[in-house]
């Protein structure tokens, strides 16, 4: 299908006044009572419990020109223009959960969205489109994986588990089996939970957390099949074990999305552009950049239960204390990528030296040197360079302490973890013929390619986290208001694998270079008047995060002077509606290139910089 | 706990010694003669409106039901004795407070339905045997804030300051604790629409009075109430779990809290929700100090004692506590007249002026204490210059089948919004039923909230 690539905001507009009068039906409908299911039974109790949420967002920002002009990062900037709706999406958030006695139940939850904005994009730069079709790219054509996540309709299982609280030997024990979140550690904000111990025990829905506003924290800490066991062997004592059966990446706004991190990211990322094709214009058709083209994860054994992703927990608070400590060992896995890149065209390459790589020799020093990245005829018709895939750390070793108190009335937490085998910010690492990986550092051999864990860097790392939380009682300005602070640390111990593709060695000089020590904070707070009106209590939710020194080594650890912020005013209608307007902004420095393009973002908020919203949201539950 | 300095010892111990002399033995012999064991006045009124003490009620009416979690009215055939309007206010206004005078003057639909007196409360006997060993023997020191040598009981049966009668408002006797019962709190905006506030399972416990601690001093920083709250409703925070502990003292041992929040799947410690900090569950109507009528810290204000008054007090408060429908009860700009009983009782009146160089957005409240229960059935707060601003009533009812007094039902006006938040509602769902025993240790652990937690 091939979309029209004029926006229609008239269009858009309707079918969303249409969802709305929709929902207010339901909701008005449903509101009477949340679904206490009359089971007839008073052991038994069911509940059902639906959250419905309407958003709609318009850009606020022009688009950066140098941003446009990095083919890479610029195909969800392009399909949305200044004052364009980026959003006018549609949530249902639907729980259910069935318990006997209080001791044995289970819970299911599910969610499902829809997105109308999506189905009119304002890309027409086919030159510089990630999205093939047919192997061809596409401007305005969203990828099968964005098409169903950003834009839908579509729905999917979160929570789908069983439980039991029972007290054999009168040590009260809590189970649960199948698709659930537990999250251990003291970290309170995103980028607490990069560098917390809990890393890597959920996925987090990053699409839904960037784009959606309004969304329920517990629909973007996905759930895992995991088994979870906790005892309470004593009052001051709790020890737990989790053990995972599944595994499930970040889920990342994908390439066509208003908030795209990267074009060639992730699932749905179907190419990267490399260099101008030096078959276009004299080949018809062909398109004007090479392009490497996604083939997926490696490994695809990661589904399966072999994951060696398991760990224990305990937590103490003896009375002399009086707070919580907290020890924590963790073999876990990652879900957040590295990439390699298996080029099948190479340049520079002396026809001798081809030949004798058994690879195909071009006319100018070209050479094809690996026919299953790439042939000839592909490299004309499709302008393909190769193919990249992504890799996922597995084996991370994770030991923390953490403790929380109570000091002067405010709720203080920290943090502090050693990991082992933790991947770091990586370069691509190349995937070649071995006879040129000599050549270059930190490639590796067609034949290398681990079925398990990443060939790019690894290393060891410690993590730190302190944050607060308080509640302020009535000033003149405000008669309530929350406050969420949190401090993140970093600091990379050592490499021990890869060293040649970490962004921290010293051959290194891309403005996102890696220091040996990273700060970052993030603030979010909230005054509250309560009864502005009858029924209504108003709030400003405000929220800053930053990176204050350094760059973090590992991925979304955080970057020195990129940031997100948002401010918005809300209304809580009769603690049951709530209206939410909120402007929400981007920063970050990056590097250019000698034309001026954007060369490389010093962390994903940079890259997002000129993609500054406004979001209204809706939300009831029912 | 900061270790005290010479100076503060040397005060407490100063503060002590003139608070040693304070009830005789011989004044102590009223208890039991003149005074009832816990201190209330034996005898009537010279009118005949309060009736002499009598034992209270010991024996559940006919018509309850053992074992069933709802409390019916033993005074149910009863008829308003007298009904008092704006128009009364003159004649009557020495008896009533100022936020009953202030809602009468308002509301042309506020009306008080005067009921007979009953003097209903019974209390264990260790209870009492406690309270009268205690009347000679506790004592309050460092001015008031803390206290020594108390057995579980009320400390002050024949309270000399105003510190020491709040003192038995908090540490009142109100059974062993609630056992996962579920209420609900509404609150009713100045337009007149009630919206639910919150829907929650409550487990309460008050370990002093585990009979087994009868004959055991209570230290100042054990654990004086252990509140776990499950929420349900209102739909969006279904799956919320709180874990509170206040202790004997909350000077010397803060309370501490503890959050369940489902978006996270983890326990988490709560800031310190105290004093003026405003409670959510009453859209900003209340503070955390309000709940009850009065809990927590006593050390910013100073306490008077005015007294003993007779006043006309919300009272055996079955129809209100378990009344079926919530919504019949939370009418426009006050509680439905025809479901709050009014009763003429005798009441401490207490009165709390802030301290210089102290905050609280009240400057001064005053309470009155039911002279037979110790609970705080009403109170006045002023704002900082002097006006009225909110008030508050707790609707007691006496729990006959465990000889316990139940006072958690409580209301809170606003003034300055028009409008009020009811809280404790037991009726719309299963009743209150109570502990038996105190449940396991490990059941109050923080942890453990993590596993009750399910979303």
């Amino acid at each position: 299908m091939i979309r029209s690539t004029e926006s229609n905001p008239v269009v858009a507009a309707g079918s969303l006044a249409a969802a709305l009068a929709v929902l207010w039906t339901i909701t008005a409908a449903g509101s009477a009572q949340a679904f206490e299911i009359a089971t007839g039974n008073p052991d038994l109790s069911a509940r059902w419990d639906n959250t419905v949420r309407l958003n709609a967002g318009v850009r606020a920002q022009s688009q950066d020109p140098k941003i446009l002009a990095n083919p890479n990062f610029d195909d969800g900037d392009r399909n949305f223009s200044n004052g364009s709706l980026v959003t006018s999406r549609v949530d249902l958030l639907s729980e259910l959960d069935v318990v006997y006695k209080r001791t044995f139940g289970f819970r299911t939850s599910a969610a499902a969205w829809w997105d109308p904005a999506y189905r009119h994009l304002d890309n027409n730069s086919t030159a510089t489109a990630n999205t093939l079709v047919d192997g061809l790219p596409v401007a305005g054509e969203l990828s099968p994986f964005a098409k169903r996540y950003s834009e839908g309709p579509s729905g999917e299982i979160l929570d789908a588990f069983v439980f039991a609280n029972v007290e054999p030997g009168g040590v009260p024990v809590n189970a649960k089996v199948g698709r659930h979140t537990v999250f251990w550690g003291e970290s309170l904000l995103l980028g607490g939970a990069v560098h917390s111990v809990s890393y890597g025990q959920y996925s987090l829905d990053l699409q839904k957390g960037f784009a959606t506003p309004g969304s329920e924290v517990k629909e973007l800490f996905r759930p895992r099949g995991a088994v979870t066991l906790q005892a309470q062997p004593t009052p001051e004592l709790s020890v737990a074990g989790q053990w995972f059966y599944e595994w499930q990446a970040v889920r990342v706004p994908e390439s066509g999305d208003y908030l795209t991190i990267q074009d060639g990211l992730n699932f749905g990322g179907q190419s990267v552009i490399v260099a101008p094709n030096p078959f276009f214009p004299a080949v018809p058709g062909t398109p004007a950049m090479l392009r490497a083209w996604n083939v997926g994860t490696t490994p695809q054994s990661r589904t399966s239960a072999s994951l060696g992703d398991y760990g224990l927990s305990a937590r103490w608070s003896p009375s002399w204390l009086d707070g919580t400590l907290g020890f924590y060992a963790r073999n876990a896995n990652d879900i957040l990528p590295q990439i390699l890149l298996t080029p099948g065209l190479a340049t520079g390459i002396p026809a001798a030296t081809c030949g004798a790589l058994g690879g195909q020799v071009l006319p100018g020093n070209a050479c094809i040197v690996n026919p299953k990245a790439t042939t000839l005829a592909d490299l004309q018709r499709y302008g393909k360079y190769g193919t990249y895939q992504t890799a996922y750390g597995d084996n991370i070793h994770i030991f923390g302490v953490s403790l929380a108190k109570e000091i002067a009335g405010v709720s203080f937490a920290a943090e502090l973890s050693y990991r082992q085998n933790q991947p770091l910010q990586s370069n691509i690492v190349d995937v070649l013929p071995a006879a040129l990986v000599p050549k270059f550092p930190g490639s590796i051999a067609t034949t290398d390619v681990p079925s398990n864990g990443t060939p790019g860097a690894l290393g060891d790392t410690y993590h730190g986290i302190i944050n607060a939380l308080d509640v302020l009682p009535k000033t003149a300005l405000f008669d309530t208001a929350s406050l969420a602070a949190e401090l993140t640390w970093m600091q990379w111990a050592r490499v021990t694998q890869n060293e040649a593709v970490f962004k921290g060695s010293p051959d290194y000089t891309g403005i996102d270079k890696v220091s040996k020590n990273y700060f970052g904070l993030a603030v979010n707070f909230t005054p509250t008047w309560f009864q502005v009106l009858p029924g209504v209590d108003l709030s400003a939710p405000m929220t800053w995060s930053q990176g204050l020194s350094g760059n973090a080594a590992v991925q979304l650890g955080g970057n020195k002077g990129a940031g997100t912020w948002s401010a918005g005013v809300a209304a809580d209608i009769y603690q049951k509606h709530r209206i939410q307007l909120t402007y929400n902004g981007y920063y970050g420095d990056y590097s250019q290139t000698a034309t001026g393009a954007m060369n490389v973002a010093n962390g994903v908020p940079a890259s997002l910089s000129d993609r500054g919203w406004v979001s209204l949201t809706y939300k009831t539950t029912f | 706990m900061l270790r005290k300095s010479w100076m503060a010892v040397l005060a407490a111990a100063l503060a002590a010694t003139s608070a040693a002399a304070a009830v005789t033995p011989e004044e102590a012999k009223q208890l039991g003669t003149t005074l009832t064991l816990v201190g209330a006045e034996m005898a009537g009124n010279k009118e005949g409106t309060i009736p002499p003490y009598t034992g209270g009620l010991a024996h559940p009416p006919a018509s309850y039901q053992k074992g069933s979690g709802f409390r019916t009215d033993p005074f149910a055939d009863e008829k308003p004795r007298l009904v008092i309007t704006a128009k009364d206010i003159a004649a009557q206004g020495d008896k009533l407070t100022e936020g009953t005078k202030e809602l009468l003057k308002r509301y042309p639909t506020m009306r008080l339905d005067v009921y007979p007196t009953h003097r209903t409360v019974a209390l264990p006997r260790w209870v009492l045997q406690n309270t009268v060993k205690n009347a000679t023997g506790a004592k309050t020191v460092e001015n008031g804030v803390a206290l020594e040598n108390v057995l579980p009981g009320y400390p002050f049966p024949i309270p000399k300051t105003g510190a020491e009668a709040i003192w038995n408002h908090l540490l009142r006797y109100s059974g062993l604790g609630y056992d996962g019962s579920r209420y609900e709190n509404w609150n009713v905006d100045s337009a007149g629409v009630p919206a639910l506030a919150v829907r929650a399972d409550a487990y309460w416990a008050w370990p002093i009075y585990d009979p087994k601690h009868a004959g055991t001093m209570v230290s100042p920083t054990e654990p004086f109430w252990y509140n776990k709250l499950l929420y349900v409703g209102p739909a969006r925070r279904n799956g919320e779990a709180l874990l509170l502990i206040d202790s004997v003292n909350p000077l010397e041992q803060p309370r501490k809290a503890w959050q369940y929040l489902p978006g996270q799947r983890r326990v988490r410690l709560a800031p310190d929700l105290a004093y003026d900090t405003p409670n959510p569950g009453a859209a900003g109507a209340g503070t955390y100090d309000d709940v009850s009528v009065f809990n927590g810290a006593i050390d910013r204000y100073d306490w008077k004692l005015l007294g003993r008054r007779e006043m006309y007090v919300p009272y055996d408060s079955y129809r209100l506590t378990y009344h079926k429908n919530a919504a019949d009860i939370t009418t426009p700009h006050h509680l439905n007249p025809d479901l709050v009983r009014w009763e003429l009782h005798r009441v401490w009146v207490v009165e709390a002026t802030l301290k210089p160089g102290k905050r609280h957005i009240y400057s001064r409240r005053v309470f009155y204490l039911d002279e037979d229960s110790w609970t705080a059935l009403a109170s006045d707060e002023y704002d900082a210059r002097g006006k009225l601003y909110r008030s508050s009533f707790a609707f007691q009812s006496y729990s006959y089948d465990v000889l316990a007094p139940f006072g958690d039902t409580f209301a809170i006006y606003d003034f300055g919004t028009g409008a009020y938040n009811i809280t404790g509602l037991f009726g719309p769902n299963q009743g209150l039923k109570y502990m038996t025993r105190l449940p396991n240790p490990s059941d109050w652990a923080p942890e453990a909230l993590a596993g009750a937690g399910l979303r």
